[in-house]
């Protein structure tokens, strides 16, 4: 194969794992859809049945999905009319097994978690569209260095927070590298802000910012909707 | 985040064979306080704790759920899951008062020597990693030093700061050893034991160092912050020794 087609291939590839990623958590989110009942006497909380059905779904996902190290649902306050946030999350455990993540949700707390106004809660529900977030260490969350992934979160039509997953940048790099290594010469998976996702080479390393493009390089997009990726890769004379 | 398979020793010497779990929260509390455990280490297992201790299972747990009540540690699920230490009870104006007499001119400098290598690093790095959206929030935590009015708000209000641009670094490494290197630092140099700290200074040098960081220029960047570290070890270095030079004076015999 030639460079040239060898380069399409892979962004196609590389923009086709990302396109069934967010495909498989829109559909977790359409299932959570149904599952979501607020608890009406107790604004800020779902009903312990909503609760028990979003475990289930959500365990579930992580059973089907070897990448996420965390998944569930995250909602708005001002949409619950409740001054704690709702984390629905479930993260696995030292054996594998799936555990509820605890976050501080208390405002007034010193050790409060301020999602929303974190980029893959504002993206997903301000902007309604699908987000990329990271890597970042998420402290006072889940406390790792991460990647998380969401998408916007409706009930009973309409949006109520952002369904989602973490996934560690040890696993992301795992998943994505046998992909990047076929890119002929040094190449990364940029996020929207130009930062390196994973490289396939020590010259771009995670988290680094390309804020100019080296001599000799060209930043291509990934065809993935509504998200801004972007391939960097050596420039094809 | 580090485990410690066991205790200090010197934490479990003089445990009565008897104790509640009372005894157990205030000696682990103590040992964090006094710098023997840094806020970011996880705990041994209850099982371990618990035989290290010498009590029962159920004891211990009275002990940890102590703790967790007065913010101390934090017990997280997931694969890092454990207890962990988050919080060092803040330590008593007579304890730091002892805890900077016990510490020598050149322990101190020694203290500034590691901290200037950690937050140079992470200066450097948050200006080729941090996000511009970031950055506001750290101009606002800023302002809350600013705002600060107690000792201990503004020792958190500090920590904080550092901490959430050591977050902006992206380096797990880093950030465990600035949280560590805060706790330790932080309630010294804003006790109220003479000298006071300025916080309108401080501020000054946090909001230069943002704008550093958000002009890219990790050069300037990092003398902002080897700077900052050096004001704050000379102004301990300061009070630790006028605080010698008071006790002599009262201990001089009347003539």
């Amino acid at each position: 194969m030639s460079t040239v087609t060898t380069l399409s291939q892979s962004i196609a590839d590389i923009s086709a794992w990302f396109e069934k990623y967010y495909g498989d958590i829109e559909a977790f989110g359409r299932d959570l859809s149904a599952l979501v009942e607020f608890d009406t006497a107790h604004p800020g909380a779902l009903t312990e049945k909503s609760s028990k059905l979003i475990e289930q779904r959500s365990v579930r996902f992580l059973e089907e999905h070897e990448l996420p190290d965390g998944a569930g649902a995250v909602f708005s306050r001002s949409v619950m009319g409740s001054s704690d946030g709702l984390l629905e999350w479930w993260v696995r455990d030292p054996d594998q097994r799936v555990a509820r993540y605890s976050f501080g949700i208390n405002p007034t707390g010193e050790r409060f978690y301020d999602y929303e106004r974190l980029e893959w809660f504002e993206t997903a529900f301000g902007a309604k569209k699908r987000a990329i977030a990271g890597p970042y260490i998420d402290y006072l969350g889940v406390e790792e260095y991460i990647v998380t992934c969401t998408a916007p979160l409706e009930a009973g039509g309409k949006l109520v927070g952002v369904v989602g997953t973490d996934n560690r940048m040890a696993d992301v790099e795992k998943a994505l590298l046998p992909l990047l290594r076929k890119v002929p010469g040094d190449a990364a998976i940029l996020n929207p802000h130009k930062n390196v996702l994973v490289g396939n080479s020590g010259r771009f390393v995670s988290g680094d910012r390309v804020s100019t493009v080296p001599e000799g390089f060209t930043i291509t997009p990934l065809t993935v909707n509504s998200i801004e990726l972007s391939l960097l890769h050596p420039s094809i004379a | 985040m580090a485990q410690r398979s066991s205790f200090p020793k010197v934490l479990l010497k003089g445990v009565p064979n008897t104790v509640n779990g009372q005894a157990i929260a205030d000696r682990i509390a103590d040992s964090i306080s006094l710098g023997m455990l840094s806020v970011g280490e996880r705990l041994p297992t209850e099982m371990e704790l618990a035989s290290q201790f010498g009590v029962a299972v159920a004891t211990l747990r009275k002990a940890l759920a102590s703790l967790r009540d007065q913010g101390i540690v934090e017990t997280r699920r997931g694969r890092s899951g454990g207890t962990f230490i988050v919080r060092a009870p803040y330590p008593q104006s007579l304890e730091l008062r002892n805890m900077l007499d016990n510490t020598s001119i050149v322990e101190l400098r020694d203290l500034g020597d590691e901290h200037t290598a950690v937050a140079t690093a992470i200066a450097r790095l948050a200006c080729s990693r941090a996000y511009t959206s970031a950055l506001d929030r750290l101009v606002e935590l800023a302002q809350r030093l600013k705002d600060a009015r107690t000792p201990v708000e503004r020792a958190t209000a500090d920590s904080r700061f550092h901490i959430e641009l050591a977050v902006l670094a992206q380096s797990p490494r880093l950030l465990r050893a600035e949280v560590r290197l805060q706790s330790e630092s932080s309630p010294l140099l804003w006790a109220d034991l003479g000298g006071v700290m300025n916080t309108d200074l401080a501020t000054i040098d946090h909001l230069a160092l943002i704008d550093a960081i958000q002009a890219d220029d990790a050069t300037r960047a990092e003398r902002i912050s080897e700077e900052h570290i050096r004001k704050n070890i000379y102004h301990l270095i300061d009070t630790k020794l006028t605080l010698g030079l008071m006790s002599e004076e009262t201990q001089e015999p009347a003539r």
